[in-house]
């Protein structure tokens, strides 16, 4: 199979939905299939991101959790938004896996290097 | 070619701002649905990016109504040429 650079830019919170974890699905999948991930949380979905969330009472799968396997499926390349991040009061320490804090520039450089970016 | 930014939602969305900050020079940008409105003059003041290639599809454009009112740096298109784009650019980005 050939082998594609696919980026996945999350801009939506978690639990809006099914959106978000249909798309930590996609990245499991392309993660699966030997794709070179990459991951990119902005805006509102950098909130995918925070750490010890706990969906018992709402009945839905965990984001958090979903995150924490990404490793596992080899998915390695996760970024998040700084400004973002900033402009929300969280930091790293908030976060449920490390993501490497980026600028905008830097994003735009992202997604010129994939061949396909999906967006969430 | 460059990226193809496909911007589906008004400025107040907060998408084209986004789509704005990490855009390469002479990359496409292109408004569909209730993007076109973002086709305005008035919202492409706020861009401030003259190194970008506006385009919006002439049938949403046409639907709305704002034939006369969409700025002269964008140029209408087709469905021919959106497809066009589509085939030319890599990546495509959607922002809603």
């Amino acid at each position: 199979m050939n082998k594609k650079r696919i980026l996945i830019l999350v801009r939506s919170p978690p639990y809006a939905g099914a959106t978000s974890y249909e798309t930590l699905e996609a990245v499991l999948v392309a993660g699966v299939f030997e794709q070179a991930v990459t991951v990119v949380f902005m805006d509102d979905g950098v909130f995918q991101l925070v750490r010890n969330q706990d969906t018992g009472e709402l009945g839905v799968r965990n984001v958090g959790k979903g995150l924490r396997a990404l490793d596992t499926y080899d998915v390695k390349e996760l970024y998040v938004d700084g400004a973002s991040l900033q402009q929300r009061g969280l930091t790293a320490a908030d976060l449920e896996v490390p993501a490497k804090p980026v600028d905008a520039v830097h994003i735009g450089n992202l997604i010129r290097l994939n061949d396909v970016v999906l967006t969430s | 070619m460059g990226t193809l930014h496909i911007v589906n939602k008004p400025a107040t969305r907060g998408g084209f701002a986004r789509c704005l900050a990490v855009a390469s020079a002479n990359d496409h940008v292109l408004f569909i649905e209730d993007g076109v409105y973002c086709a305005l003059p008035a919202v492409l003041a706020g861009a401030r990016r003259e190194d970008l290639l506006l385009h919006a599809l002439g049938t949403d454009v046409h639907a709305r109504g704002i034939d006369v009112l969409v700025s002269p740096q964008v140029e209408v298109i087709d469905e021919r040429r959106f497809v066009d784009l589509v085939v030319a650019c890599r990546p495509i980005v959607t922002w809603s």
